[in-house]
């Protein structure tokens, strides 16, 4: 006989909604669903634009809102800004793209 | 163009703003709980007072909460009473809801060993797919569907409706993506009592009429064991191909994943959810007429769904 598993507490319960928050927004999905799809796992502001047909200071707007709740991650690179995934949210990421 | 084929191509439009929309019915916290609450339960299910006082809420709240969660697909209410997680709120939310550790382990699942229901599951798909996908590529995505879902989900009882719906919902979406079948394609199931006469007429006709435009299915509310000989025949006569579907239950699952559903015949039995458009078709079972009588039904059939074709599509 299995056991009942816990019902969420509060305080866990307010984080995840959090970032459900942050994810729940159809370009925001889209930026994702494109992170998780590119071969290298990685991608930039310029790419993310041209992908979705808008404009950078969107896109710019979108990414600083996954990153503020630690989703993506921004990465220097030379004069680029690398975006990728936390690793530790993929997992959740890709199911809720899944 | 080649370079548009080798970078990934973003989740579609209408696609984004659905799941966005799932996504946003779950992010509360309340509304967190009480997915919880369901996931923890081993027995599957979980009435609104038990859920109220897990999470301790009134019941009038919890209801509301409930409501909601249902529209946006993430629960579903059997018997007006027990609350069930959908394959959606599993796959996407079962992860982080199961707070607690020690949940069932990782099942893994090899290649060689699904279980029978799991390997009938395959063959139904492998069926529906015949003329898109490889009876491999289906088998894979089942296989890995029920792994998924048995990784998550504590309970057994549900899982091969869950992997069904799962499964069903990655391969259309597969197809989608692969330009197999045009995006945003509705859904059209038709019901009568055997899913062996009027919905078989119909589903044929309207597969036939709207090609890849419309997804058809049917099913019935006690189907038979095969499909009545007579309606081979009576589609031959209109130069319709019979559309080799077998009598099937109807499911919970297929009225949900339907945008259309006419019902023939069975109206009080099919069960009714929000958001769908109902159409019931007041129409003689040609199997109880004489040839002159199934013809005067198969060529009102035929006018209905013509209609019904040129109105969605």
């Amino acid at each position: 006989m299995p056991v009942r598993g816990q019902t969420l507490d509060r305080s866990a319960a307010e984080e995840i909604a959090r970032t459900l928050r942050a994810v729940a927004d159809p370009t925001r999905i889209q930026m994702l669903g494109l992170i998780l799809a590119s071969p290298t796992g990685e991608t930039t502001v310029g790419e993310l634009a041209d992908a979705l047909g808008l404009r950078q200071p969107t896109i710019t707007h979108h990414v600083h809102i996954l990153v503020e709740d630690g989703v993506v991650v921004k990465e220097p690179i030379g004069r680029q800004v690398r975006l990728s995934i936390a690793p530790a949210r993929r997992a959740s990421v890709e199911d809720l793209l899944r | 163009m080649s370079r548009e084929r080798s970078q990934p191509r973003p989740i579609d439009q209408a696609d984004a703003l659905r799941r966005a929309a799932q996504i946003s019915a779950a992010a509360d916290a309340d509304r967190l709980r009480i997915l919880s609450s369901i996931a923890a339960e081993p027995a599957g299910g979980l009435g609104a007072h038990q859920i109220a006082r897990r999470v301790d809420a009134e019941e009038h709240t919890v209801d509301l909460q409930l409501d909601a969660l249902e529209a946006a697909g993430l629960i579903e209410r059997v018997d007006g009473e027990t609350v069930l997680l959908t394959a959606d709120a599993w796959m996407r939310f079962g992860r982080l809801l199961a707070a607690a550790p020690g949940q069932a382990g990782l099942r893994r699942v090899g290649d060689a060993g699904l279980p029978p229901t799991v390997e009938r599951i395959a063959r139904q798909l492998q069926y529906r797919y015949a003329s898109v996908f490889s009876p491999e590529t289906v088998r894979k995505y089942v296989a890995e569907s029920y792994a998924l879902l048995a990784e998550r989900a504590r309970i057994r009882t549900y899982l091969p409706t869950l992997t069904t719906k799962y499964a069903t919902d990655r391969l259309s979406a597969l197809a989608t993506a692969s330009g197999l079948s045009p995006k945003g394609t509705p859904e059209v199931l038709f019901v009568c009592v055997h899913n062996a006469g009027r919905s078989q007429l119909a589903s044929s006709i309207m597969q036939h009429i709207a090609g890849d435009r419309i997804h058809v299915r049917s099913a019935g509310t006690a189907p038979a064991p095969a499909v009545e000989p007579a309606i081979r025949r009576l589609l031959d006569e209109i130069g319709v191909p019979f559309a080799q579907e077998f009598p099937k239950p109807l499911t919970t699952e297929v009225v949900q994943a339907s945008d259309v559903v006419v019902t023939m015949g069975c109206g009080d039995a099919c069960p009714v959810y929000p958001g769908r458009r109902y159409l019931n078709w007041e129409l003689d079972d040609p199997a109880a007429l004489p040839i002159d009588g199934a013809r005067r039904v198969r060529d009102e059939v035929y006018d209905r769904v013509e209609r019904l074709t040129a109105s969605i599509t």
